[in-house]
């Protein structure tokens, strides 16, 4: 969806997609990962780990490595998406 | 079978049999083709066969070792994987043109000198641009017009190269090459990194591959950048500036499969940011890294094959792949949805699916080799995916929507054809050891520890947190309608833009001419009219005495210069 300008709209979201953001399965689904993160981040403390490395041998890096990770990728997409994402037909106009 | 015909033109000759067999007959032999490639290539000898002589250059057309071996594998495999999910189409065009495309890949894999390797190369270019054209629409049409600009572009750079290298070293024989400075070598890195879809040169992938068939997909995404990926292995192994170059397609496409709405289009940035992967590994350079981008080429043309069926299905029943228009496919499609689920795991590198056997392989490469900045970058292209491809396809595609229009399931060929991917990308994680033996080179490597398992799925179960907590929280960037800036904007609209301001520089330049031009004329009938006009000198009548003195001067002008140059 996008305004006037051609430029997408952060709240215009199609209806279609919508469902993903308000159905309550999401909260189940987030609640069911935060105990199998829990389980691994306490499974982590009996791993022997075996890379040169120091970072790999701190408690639960690879978990919060990802889940920051993918934070920092979802920040940097929305300060991105403005500039980048244009009208559908923005090569046709 | 006959000694020493390529695999590749069994195929490529097939091909061309194809239209002048009746419908019937011509699904079996697109079936039959790659199958008696493949037991010819697995009947041929390692070494060096098909050396010809043309025009006093020594060619060899056909080489085989662990390292051809293994991608000629796959592409036969993905062909006849190709061919079964293209079985409902009665297309001569899409079906002459996937054979001929599958055998110049095939053959250029093969091929042992440059020459052969440019031949085939533009086979690739040539032929599968039909498969983008055949989506018979117009923006189809001009995405195969921008892809084949591309491609024919990276093989004219490929034969100048080719053409110096032979005339500074006197060989032609496709090996190491280095980029010691020679330009010819700079000239063929570059060739190899338009097909490698190195960063800036990339947009062919996402532009053109989403506009072909469903089939056409399949069968792009299976063979052109993985032979640049086989190229860049054969000729610049260890190459360090690789390494940056394979990074950066891992990170920059995390952004733009994370916007894209058309998901055959998110599909191709996960395609190049599966290629980055491969290209740290050639890049590394060590034994197990080139396992690893041989192993993750093997996997990658497997798993993303499997996503874009799975994506050309829903294409082929609901009429879109575009992820604000779809949803809720699960009750409709379950056994695509099945299947995509698999290639989505697999591109995760979850245990026990594909990726994990294959994307481990470079990442310890990365780790072995103290490599830390590339392994940290890796590490975090790979725990990204999960989000960007490996959560967002399967989930906005076919859950969560309760009520949705019902759809037929996809048809029995494309399931089978998914079916039989699906198997092959957890086979080669579940018998990994099968799978390694396979790779160019022999290795020692234990897939399955408590760590390397625990490791990865700590990974994916903070990523998968990451994703559903975004989701909760309305910060996940939900699929919605729009086209993403890229660097094809460079030439439709920048280059739209430069050749605009150039026609307007000479429109304004010619109509400069013109006046000056104009001026003269003006000028010169001007001039006329003065001199010959009723008043001018020449055109009023003479008095008898003027024309004597006239005559007088002519005679003795020629009097002078008649003494002059006479004397």
């Amino acid at each position: 969806m996008t305004g006037d300008d051609g430029t997408p709209q952060r709240n215009d979201a199609p209806e279609v997609a919508q469902w993903a953001v308000h159905s309550q399965g999401t909260s189940r689904i987030v609640i069911a990962l935060l105990a199998v993160c829990a389980i691994l981040l306490v499974a982590d403390y009996w791993i022997h780990k075996h890379g040169p490395f120091a970072i790999e041998y701190w408690w639960g890096f690879y978990g919060i490595f990802a889940f920051v990770l993918c934070a920092i990728a979802l920040a940097i997409v929305w300060l991105l998406r403005a500039f980048l994402l244009r009208g559908e037909d923005f090569y046709d106009r | 079978m006959i000694a020493n015909l390529s695999p590749a033109l069994i195929l490529i000759i097939g091909a061309f049999v194809v239209p002048f067999l009746p419908r019937v007959a011509r699904s079996p032999l697109m079936l039959a083709l790659p199958v008696l490639a493949m037991l010819q290539l697995w009947d041929l000898p390692f070494g060096a066969h098909g050396q010809m002589e043309l025009m006093g250059l020594e060619l060899t057309t056909l080489r085989l070792d662990k390292l051809s071996f293994v991608f000629a594998t796959i592409f036969l495999i993905a062909a006849f994987l190709g061919a079964i999910y293209a079985l409902h189409e009665d297309d001569v065009v899409q079906q002459v043109s996937a054979l001929a495309y599958a055998g110049s890949a095939i053959g250029a894999v093969l091929a042992g000198d440059l020459l052969t390797l440019f031949l085939y190369w533009e086979g690739t270019a040539i032929f599968s641009v039909f498969l983008i054209w055949a989506s018979r629409t117009e923006s189809s049409y001009h995405a195969g017009m921008r892809y084949i600009i591309i491609q024919v572009g990276s093989g004219v750079l490929l034969l100048a190269g080719v053409l110096l290298h032979y005339n500074a070293s006197g060989s032609l024989e496709f090996n190491l090459l280095n980029l010691d400075g020679s330009l010819s070598h700079w000239l063929i890195f570059v060739a190899f990194g338009i097909k490698c879809a190195f960063p800036l040169l990339h947009n062919w992938v996402a532009d053109a591959y989403p506009e072909a068939t469903p089939g056409g997909t399949v069968f792009l995404s299976a063979f052109t950048t993985k032979l640049a990926v086989y190229s860049l292995a054969r000729g610049f192994a260890g190459t360090e500036l690789l390494i940056p170059i394979g990074l950066a397609m891992a990170v920059f496409t995390i952004v733009y499969a994370l916007l894209e709405n058309d998901f055959r289009r998110v599909i191709a940035y996960a395609l190049i940011n599966q290629l980055g992967f491969m290209v740290v590994g050639v890049g590394i350079g060590t034994e197990m890294a080139l396992n690893g981008a041989a192993a993750h080429a093997f996997a990658g043309i497997l798993y993303k094959g499997l996503l874009f069926m799975a994506m050309g299905a829903v294409l082929y029943r609901t009429g879109t792949a575009k992820g604000s228009d779809l949803g809720g496919l699960a009750a409709s499609m379950p056994w695509t949805a099945t299947f995509c689920l698999v290639g989505a795991a697999s591109i995760s590198a979850f245990p026990l699916f594909a990726g994990f056997a294959s994307k481990s392989l470079v990442l310890s490469a990365a780790l072995k080799g103290e490599y830390f900045w590339t392994w940290i970058v890796l590490l975090a292209s790979s725990a990204s995916v999960i989000v960007h491809t490996g959560l967002r396809i399967p989930y906005f595609t076919f859950f969560g929507r309760k009520a949705g229009k019902r759809h037929d399931e996809a048809p029995g060929n494309m399931l089978v054809a998914m079916g039989l991917a699906a198997v092959c990308c957890v086979l080669i994680a579940v018998f990994p050891a099968q799978f390694y033996a396979l790779l160019p080179y022999s290795v020692e490597y234990d897939l399955y520890t408590l760590e390397h398992v625990a490791t990865q799925l700590q990974m994916l179960a903070f990523g998968a947190l990451m994703f559903f907590v975004a989701l909760r929280m309305g910060y996940y960037p939900l699929p919605v309608r729009g086209r993403l800036l890229d660097t094809d904007w460079f030439y439709r609209r920048f280059g739209a833009y430069v050749a605009a301001v150039f026609a307007a520089v000479v429109r304004w330049a010619w109509s400069g001419v013109e006046y000056a031009w104009r001026w003269c004329l003006i000028m010169l009938e001007r001039w006329v009219h003065r001199h010959y006009g009723p008043d001018g000198a020449m055109g009023r009548s003479w008095a008898t005495g003027q024309m004597a003195f006239w005559a007088t001067v002519m005679i003795g002008a020629y009097a002078l210069i008649g003494y002059y140059y006479l004397r």
